[in-house]
């Protein structure tokens, strides 16, 4: 994802990060080397090194620091994102499970009714354009038990974790 | 955490509550995003040359 554009706003003690999402906002404390009132920013802006994906910052003892725009999404918790990194996880779980697995590739192809180049698109782990539920049908014809965990925001952790067992 | 140049590319690493990446970059344009933790890549593709720079910045602490 492209920035459009960066500000620092000393107020509020977060980089406002312009995307064609919306405004999200970056605490200076999540930064390296974190910004301060005794450093401050001299210098800002969206870095084209990172192709657009990220902001350079250069505060006033000279130090530089990048962030990227993921760093930015996790932060904020955008569902697309996180729903990646799930994709991810569960697609590297795949992956461990089908290795471990006394079953053929061929077997699993016949099981999930599908085709070799399906498959090889599901275990892929490059690819974020699949669906979860593939990726669930997939763990199931494993024999892989997946739980998933749904926190609420009372709770002490938050964030929904997924993962699977033989 | 500063963006390193070496051997024409660009890398940028972060640790996230979701693992510990890099990514790279070279003319402005995205090569990989590369998983440090499972030594595998997320997004993209990495040549051998990009592999062995990212050892090589790993095996130096800088990444």
């Amino acid at each position: 994802m492209k920035i459009k554009s960066v500000r620092a706003n000393n107020r509020k003690r977060a980089f406002e990060v312009r995307t064609w999402r919306g405004l999200l906002p970056f605490p200076y404390s999540k930064a390296d080397p974190a910004p301060a009132a005794a450093d401050q920013i001299a210098d800002l802006f969206v870095d084209h090194e990172l192709g657009g994906e990220g902001f350079t910052y250069r505060l006033a003892s000279g130090r530089e620091g990048s962030v990227h725009v993921d760093q930015v999404l996790e932060y904020n918790q955008d569902p697309a994102h996180l729903r990646d990194l799930l994709l991810y996880e569960l697609t590297l779980e795949a992956q461990k499970c089908l290795q471990a697995s006394a079953l053929s590739k061929r077997e699993v192809i016949r099981r999930l009714r599908t085709s070799p180049a399906q498959l090889y698109r599901l275990l892929d782990q490059t690819n974020q354009r699949k669906s979860v539920d593939k990726l669930l049908s997939l763990l199931q014809v494993l024999d892989c038990d997946v739980e998933l965990v749904v926190r609420h925001p009372g709770d002490a952790r938050q964030g929904v974790r997924a993962g699977a067992a033989r | 955490m500063g963006k390193i140049r070496r051997g024409n590319y660009v890398f940028l690493s972060w640790r996230g509550d979701h693992g510990h990446h890099v990514h790279v970059y070279r003319d402005g344009s995205f090569v990989v995003k590369w998983d440090l933790d499972n030594w595998l890549p997320m997004k993209g593709r990495a040549s051998r040359r990009v592999l062995a720079l990212i050892r090589e910045l790993n095996d130096e602490g800088r990444l």
